[in-house]
């Protein structure tokens, strides 16, 4: 379990290739800004009727025709997200077709709406993974962060129905003040199911649903996302490969910053967002980066091929905050373009919230060596 | 033998790749890239083909030897029947 977010050797390949030619290898739908749960920290959730008033969601067989142009400019990776994807009435249309046009698919969901039925569905023609989220271990978690204590156990009979039909699942764990305490109980649920977790501890400031929210969020503190953080780790790895990182980090070395997304940092965005990576909101907004509410175009109004040579040119204009580039623990810090527009407002900015995490990642890290070595 | 419809050959930034769907990528969840004598040899799986004419067809594209063209044709070819890629 130790090399959880090791990106295959081809991947990195076709990015870097990408890369340098400008092609849009790695493409984000999110279908839909509805959900069945209601999260606290969640960056995107809209009421059905206040999404219906900004223009309803775009038809099957417009996304449809958004994949065949991406297909043509050599999109290869589709991230199927919401919202909860599984919401969108012609979910099923529009993943039977995009999967048939040869993306390798991966679905994002909370897995609440996946019976049986669809994980024959899904076992049929399967996503290269799904990446459910699991916001907690028991009912009263769910009840307390989503609103819906219910959907534990459907989360759960999900996780099961998927894994018994073979589909590769991925956990995703949201670590919150409200779900803090589940996390043995998270990490041991993916341990006994077989699946990758991923833990994310830092919850971006909502702006997408709230534009007032710039460095807020129903969040922990700082040094409390970095000491739990800390301690997923510890759960989810062996002793010697924790013990590996967090010298790493206390020698501010490269590899210990777990995002998919990120490569080297560089005075420009240092991860794959506008390089070769888009994302497209379910209004048709597209950006670099589902967490930044600045688009390019929309993808109604303009041709796919402008679009994307927008999101480009928008992404070549935006520098990392000169703090951020001077910084001694820039390796092992995860600022990123989106971090600094939602903590500050800017893309200019250094985020505060950032700069104490990873100084707390730092300090932990430290102690935790200095414990070792005793 | 011949190309299974299953494996959709995607060019990605200049690169030939496969990408198993539907019962094909129930039983393998991967991808392949090709180098350029493997795109070659897929282009003509996608026709009816047995190794003796695939042989031929890579002796009159490339500059190699009988006994090497074979070797290679056999163990790539090899490699996607494995995989049901060819069938």
């Amino acid at each position: 379990m130790d090399n959880q977010y090791v990106e295959s050797r081809i991947s990195r390949f076709l990015h870097m290739k990408a890369s340098a030619a400008g092609i849009p290898l790695s493409g984000t739908f999110e279908l839909t800004p509805c959900c069945n749960l209601s999260c606290k920290m969640c960056y995107v959730r809209k009421p059905r009727a206040e999404m219906e008033a900004e223009g309803g969601l775009i038809s099957a067989d417009k996304w449809i025709a958004l994949a065949e142009k991406c297909r043509e400019k050599g999109m290869l990776y589709l991230l199927l997200t919401g919202g909860e994807p599984l919401t969108h009435p012609e979910f099923k249309k529009i993943y039977t077709a995009v999967r048939n046009m040869g993306f390798v698919v991966s679905i994002n969901s909370n897995g609440t709406l996946i019976d049986d039925e669809m994980a024959e569905f899904f076992a049929a023609n399967p996503p290269a993974r799904i990446n459910m989220s699991l916001y907690g271990a028991s009912r009263e978690t769910y009840a307390e962060l989503c609103g819906v204590p219910s959907a534990y156990d459907r989360a759960m009979h999900a996780l099961k129905a998927l894994r018994k039909a073979g589909v590769t699942v991925k956990l995703n764990y949201s670590v919150t003040k409200y779900n803090r305490g589940d996390m043995h109980g998270i990490i041991n649920t993916a341990h006994e199911n077989d699946c990758n977790i991923q833990v994310a501890s830092y919850m971006f400031p909502p702006l997408r649903r709230d534009g007032t929210q710039v460095g807020t969020n129903d969040r922990m503190s700082p040094e409390e996302d970095a000491k739990f953080f800390l301690e997923s780790e510890s759960l989810r790895m062996s002793e010697e490969e924790f013990a590996r990182r967090c010298k790493a980090r206390v020698e501010r070395c490269t590899g210990t910053v777990d995002e998919e997304c990120m490569d080297a940092p560089t005075e420009h965005i240092r991860c794959r967002a506008g390089s070769t990576a888009f994302w497209v909101a379910w209004n048709g907004d597209i950006s670099l980066c589902g967490m930044i509410p600045v688009k390019s175009a929309n993808i109604l109004e303009t041709d796919f091929d402008e679009a994307w040579s927008k999101v480009r040119e928008d992404t070549a204009k935006i520098l990392m905050p000169a703090k951020c580039t001077a910084c001694g623990d820039r390796e092992v810090c995860m600022v990123c373009a989106a971090s600094c527009y939602c903590e500050t407002g800017h893309f200019g900015e250094a985020p505060e919230y950032i700069c104490r995490r990873t100084k707390a990642l730092i300090e932990e890290s430290e102690k935790l060596c200095r414990t070792e070595e005793e | 033998m011949k190309t299974n419809p299953e494996f959709i050959a995607r060019d990605i930034a200049g690169e030939l790749v496969l990408v198993p769907v539907g019962t094909a990528a129930k039983n393998y969840g991967g991808l392949v890239t090709c180098n350029e004598v493997g795109a070659f040899i897929w282009k003509k799986l996608e026709q009816e083909t047995t190794i003796d004419e695939l042989v031929s067809a890579i002796l009159d594209e490339f500059e190699i030897d009988e006994a090497t063209a074979k070797a290679d044709a056999e163990e790539f070819v090899g490699k996607l029947k494995k995989i049901n890629a060819v069938i």
